[in-house]
């Protein structure tokens, strides 16, 4: 059966721009180091290391994680990267809880990384798509997001650019807190309704930036995060569904992948009623509208029920659910790592160590995951007890 | 989880020939997927969870995934991609298993080497700043170890124009390989060496392939076959990245993962009856032989030269064939097909990275 297994460490680089001071070896090594110091941990303990990192194109190195072995601390280790796109980070981490929870090892690091001032991350999304019949429509990350948002809206007229310009302003204000953030932007809606227009709907501030960063964490077994953790955050239950590119019941603008995922995830959690059994989320919200869209594939509001959910306040600070303290993916985007991050600060949120970001009496919290052509999602559920809720 | 164990209960290979030139990687790797949930009696929709292994650079694709993983069967499924041979992915899906969470799982691996080009593909896993330059690749990395080994070992070119000979027999007669070509140690003999010392007769058949393998815990692959296979150990390890910090002769990495695999099964590779191991030449044949403990450092090469048994590789290797990225997988299917004729071990073994950097390794036995 399942092993029970806890997250005691994490370790983040400041996200920024351009990193030229160090090679892609040079940022895992600072994540690692951070992870390991965070929670007393030597790297000689560890028994695996599972890294991830988006299409290797971004940084132009084929099977990039022998050349970064050192570096994740996995020399003559067990090792290997996990490659699922945006929601690389998300499976990297539940890569590292499944090695521990299939009671073959007791301390687990997941490192994930990004170097993309080094590559052109949207050509490199561009050139997902098929040579024969799909590259003429490419149109990296935003085009793709354009089509959904407007799928969504001609679905749901009340949602309006307005919905988007309030997410984007609160997600930066949120970044406000976070030292590792990228952006630190206090804007106003004016301000992101006013500004360049990317791909329609989405103008610039409805889009996240493109960074340069890694995240690390630390997972351990029972045994392990009792000896190494006064408060560690329990993984109560995780998910990593796919969905084909292309199919003939496709709704780009409700994930069926993100149902599925939350689904599983909640069921072995224990989650009922996701708005009230959890106390903070961290949301893949690369843009503005996925606000919106995942809240309602990740059943914290009903079908449709977007416009109303952003209206009524839900993921403010001070709101029933709060949404993205660490300023989300729209304030800092190191593409392979940026679902680990949403891993990362939903554990710091539930061990109390996520500083001027921190959520008071957080007990339950969920990181969402996004990859591929909207299709590859991850959820995992933590908790400050091990046992999941029961139903 | 009836007993803790996590059992092969089938699988499905395509030919594996130098190139699938009327196939598209969805049409290479869809009727291998298909034709072992079929043969299995499984639904696409009965399977747990997917574990694949495909590349971005052997595809030329962002993300090689995206628009192929419903071929793989992973729609609306539990899916994650390990970007390195399918070994890797048995690893990681077997884990998955063990937590419970997945009863069934599939692995599938495919690369269409026939697209890409061999040489680009390993210089690319240089790193860009002082590796990349010098212009290394697989083969040539692959004879610089090769050398050093002669040199410090004295195993012998003729031993291992006897073990090429054997591979390339061995695979001619599989039905696997249908296009692999008998070639006599004479002929051999009259090769000029491309690299030194590796002639053309001792390189790697680089190819198109792909893999499918279904895995479950006990009361589900009681369910699905009277003739499941049971993965006794496995385990898998990284040496340091640059050539020179290695010990290029030791193989520290296949060491540390086969003690570690050993520790788990209660046996190691001097009790298996069936070897299959990927090495891409003979002397990497040789050099893992030695990590292994099959035979001293000095003496592997006559060791393989002499195993008329065909204990080691019947399969043919990776002279055979090598579709890169699912060998190590087909390492593990031969090695079941043997266990399901009566073999009682078996040990699968698959490398990746220059000068075989990264090693993983599986231990094979009768489900019950």
């Amino acid at each position: 059966m399942t092993k029970p297994v806890a997250i005691i460490g994490v370790g983040q680089t400041k996200y920024t721009s351009r990193r030229t001071d160090v090679t892609s070896a040079a940022l895992v090594r600072e994540a690692v180091q951070g992870a390991l110091d965070s929670a007393g941990v030597r790297r000689e303990e560890l028994d695996a290391i599972v890294l991830g990192s988006a299409p290797m194109g971004f940084e132009g190195t084929n099977l990039i994680e022998k050349w970064l072995v050192d570096a994740a601390g996995a020399k003559l280790k067990p090792y290997f990267r996990i490659h699922t796109g945006g929601s690389v980070g998300g499976s990297t981490g539940i890569g590292g809880y499944y090695h521990v929870a299939s009671g073959e090892y007791d301390l687990v690091l997941a490192v994930a990384f990004e170097k993309l001032s080094e590559g052109e991350p949207q050509y490199w999304l561009s050139v997902t798509y098929d040579p024969f019949w799909g590259r003429d429509l490419a149109a990296g990350a935003p085009g793709l997001v354009g089509m959904q948002a407007h799928q969504y809206m001609a679905r749901y007229p009340d949602v309006k650019p307005e919905h988007f310009a309030k997410i984007a302003v609160r997600h930066r204000r949120h970044a406000l807190r976070n030292p590792h953030a990228h952006l630190h932007l206090d804007l106003n809606e004016a301000d992101v309704l006013n500004a360049p227009m990317v791909t329609s709907p989405l103008r610039l501030y409805d889009c996240c930036p493109t960074s340069d960063g890694a995240c690390a964490i630390l997972f351990a077994s029972e045994r392990k995060a009792r000896e190494l953790s006064a408060r560690p955050a329990w993984i109560t239950g995780a998910a990593t569904v796919a969905e084909a590119a292309f199919h003939p019941s496709q709704d780009i603008a409700h994930s069926e992948a993100a149902v599925q995922a939350a689904r599983k995830a909640y069921a072995r959690a224990g989650i009922t009623d996701p708005v009230r059994d959890l106390d903070v989320v961290e949301l893949y919200d690369a843009f503005t509208p996925h606000f919106l869209i995942w809240s309602e594939c990740l059943g914290l509001t009903e079908a449709g029920g977007g416009a109303d959910f952003v209206d009524r306040g839900i993921g403010e600070l001070d709101s029933i659910l709060p949404i993205n303290p660490s300023g989300g993916v729209l304030s800092s985007n190191p593409i392979g790592a940026t679902a680990l991050i949403r891993q990362a600060e939903a554990a710091l949120q539930v061990m109390g160590r996520a500083g001027e970001r921190q959520v008071p009496g957080v007990t339950r919290s969920m990181a969402h995951g996004w990859g591929g052509w909207l299709q590859f999602h991850t959820v995992m559920v933590l908790s400050a007890e091990r046992e999941g809720l029961s139903a | 989880m009836a007993d803790g164990a996590v059992y092969i209960v089938d699988w499905e290979t395509s030919d594996l020939i130098p190139a699938h030139r009327d196939k598209n990687h969805h049409e290479l790797v869809y009727p291998v997927v298909s034709r072992l949930l079929e043969r299995a009696g499984v639904r696409q929709s009965e399977v747990d969870l997917l574990v694949d292994s495909g590349s971005d650079f052997l595809d030329g694709r962002g993300l090689s995934t995206m628009t192929i993983v419903d071929a793989l069967g992973g729609h609306l499924r539990e899916e994650c991609k390990v970007e390195d041979d399918g070994m890797w992915s048995l690893i990681y899906a077997r884990m998955r298993v063990l937590a419970g969470t997945a009863n069934l799982a599939l692995v599938v691996s495919y690369g269409k080497s026939s697209e890409s080009d061999p040489h680009w593909q390993s210089e690319s896993v240089l790193d860009p700043y002082v590796g990349r330059p010098i212009g290394l690749d697989r083969l040539s990395a692959s004879a610089l170890q090769a050398s050093a080994y002669i040199a410090a070992s004295g195993v012998s070119d003729d031993a291992a124009a006897t073990i090429a000979a054997c591979r390339h027999q061995s695979a001619a007669r599989s039905l696997r390989t249908p296009r692999a070509v008998s070639i006599t140690e004479d002929e051999i003999k009259r090769q000029e060496p491309l690299i030194g010392p590796l002639r053309p007769a001792y390189m790697p058949a680089v190819g198109d392939g792909a893999c499918a393998l279904l895995l479950a815990e006990a009361t589900t692959a009681r369910r699905l076959t009277d003739r499941p296979v049971r993965i006794a150990g496995a385990s898998s390890a990284t040496d340091t990245f640059s050539i020179g910090d290695r010990d290029l002769l030791r193989l520290a990495s296949l060491r540390v993962s086969a003690d570690a695999c050993a520790a788990r099964a209660g046996w190691s590779a001097t009790d298996a009856d069936v070897l299959e191991l990927s090495g891409a030449t003979p002397f990497e044949e040789m050099l893992i032989c030695q990590a292994l403990g099959l035979a001293e450092s000095s003496h592997a090469d006559e060791y393989l030269a002499a195993d008329s048994a065909r204990r080691v590789n019947q399969s043919g290797g990776l002279l055979g064939a090598d579709p890169v990225l699912v060998t190590g997988l087909i390492r593990t299917v031969e090695a079941a097909e043997r266990i399901r004729k009566g073999a009682q071990r078996a040990l699968a073994h698959s490398a990746s990275g220059l000068a075989m950097q990264a090693n993983a390794i599986m231990a094979l036995e009768p489900g019950w």
